[in-house]
């Protein structure tokens, strides 16, 4: 999954780097300091758009067969499977309703939540752009999402609630 | 002085940068986590958008994440740290084999004296430019000059500027970074 060669390192099909959290956390912290709530959005965005472009990658790479249902859990056990090797976190599918595009995944030990623990708020916007974009462009549905639980908000996990817009 | 970089090399970790620790990743012991290129490519564009000086924050941003870096790897190496590393050009070429494990491009050292200056073939902060075909007027990447700004500031104990004077971004073979000491 993770093939690293001189200057270049590539996971999951895709060229990437690797990079201490605090690169997105005092990124944040700056365009907080400057936009206030509005930091929420760019994130948000960011991630979204990124993984609207890399879902065609992941779709060569778990082999997608055409629309079913048993194919779209598989897309989603797949594409959880790939964050699994982000170093992000754990992350987890809790709840899944293919009828209503809705799902519940849940991040445990965000590196992007953990610097901010006892903030009392909910922090990793560019995940929920990120989870919005991957599982939308993989399922070919619009999808929102938005994050209810969060360890800088006193919780166990980081919970995200993604459902079509 | 070739002794202090054989020292420095087989003290992390026999090259071997980059260690796992369940899915997790970690360079001398510090967590790194796994970044697109496209979602770095995103993250610049979305800033730019509505935040002024977004080049000044992506700079900061990758200046302080290599700092830490840096301090993992003094912590890593432990008393020899001081020794190891007071040898700065070795060190710098040591630092810059293990960034060439994060992805960032193909890096090279051009020059140690007067100043330094970097290389970079590939470079993730300007890659996406290339792939797309979009031109850009002036370097696009200011976070790659933010962390080198963090690695030799570590190792020079003093404060440095990082300029971009080549990019891909704009048509020049390789992406190159000349280091200033900052004043005042």
């Amino acid at each position: 999954m993770v093939s690293i060669e001189k200057g270049l390192v590539v996971v999951a099909g895709e060229r990437s780097v690797l990079i201490p959290p605090t690169f997105i956390t005092a990124l944040q912290d700056m365009v907080m300091k400057e936009k206030g709530e509005e930091w929420r959005k760019i994130f948000y965005e960011a991630g979204k758009k990124a993984l609207e472009e890399i879902a065609p990658t992941y779709k060569m790479l778990l082999m997608i067969p055409r629309n079913s249902e048993i194919s779209k859990k598989k897309i989603i056990d797949g594409v959880v499977e790939i964050w699994s090797w982000m170093s992000c976190g754990r992350p987890e599918v809790t709840k899944m309703d293919f009828k209503r595009n809705k799902f519940t995944y849940r991040l445990y030990d965000s590196v992007i939540a953990k610097p901010y623990i006892g903030r009392g708020q909910t922090m990793c916007d560019y995940f929920s752009g990120v989870i919005a974009g991957g599982f939308g462009s993989l399922l070919g549905a619009e999808l929102n999402c938005r994050e209810i639980k969060c360890i800088a908000n006193g919780d166990e996990f980081c919970e995200f609630e993604i459902e079509g817009v | 002085m070739e002794m202090n970089s054989v020292s420095l090399k087989s003290r992390v970790s026999n090259v071997e940068y980059i260690k796992k620790r369940g899915k997790d990743l970690f360079i001398f012991s510090k967590q790194i986590v796994v970044l697109d290129v496209r979602g770095l490519y995103h993250m610049k564009k979305e800033l730019e958008k509505g935040v002024e000086k977004s080049d000044e924050m992506l700079y900061e941003a990758g200046r302080l994440s290599l700092m830490e870096i840096h301090e993992s790897l003094v912590a890593s190496l432990g008393d020899a740290a001081v020794t190891i590393l007071s040898d700065r050009e070795s060190a710098l070429d040591m630092l810059v084999d293990a960034l060439n494990n994060l992805g960032l491009g193909e890096i090279s050292v051009l020059e140690f004296k007067p100043a330094i200056k970097f290389a970079v073939k590939h470079s993730a902060g300007a890659q996406d430019y290339v792939n797309r075909k979009e031109m850009s007027r002036h370097p696009v990447c200011y976070a790659l000059a933010g962390m080198f700004a963090g690695v030799c500031e570590k190792l020079l104990q003093s404060p440095v500027i990082c300029k971009e004077t080549r990019c891909i971004a704009c048509g020049n073979n390789a992406c190159e970074f000349i280091m200033n000491t900052k004043k005042g």
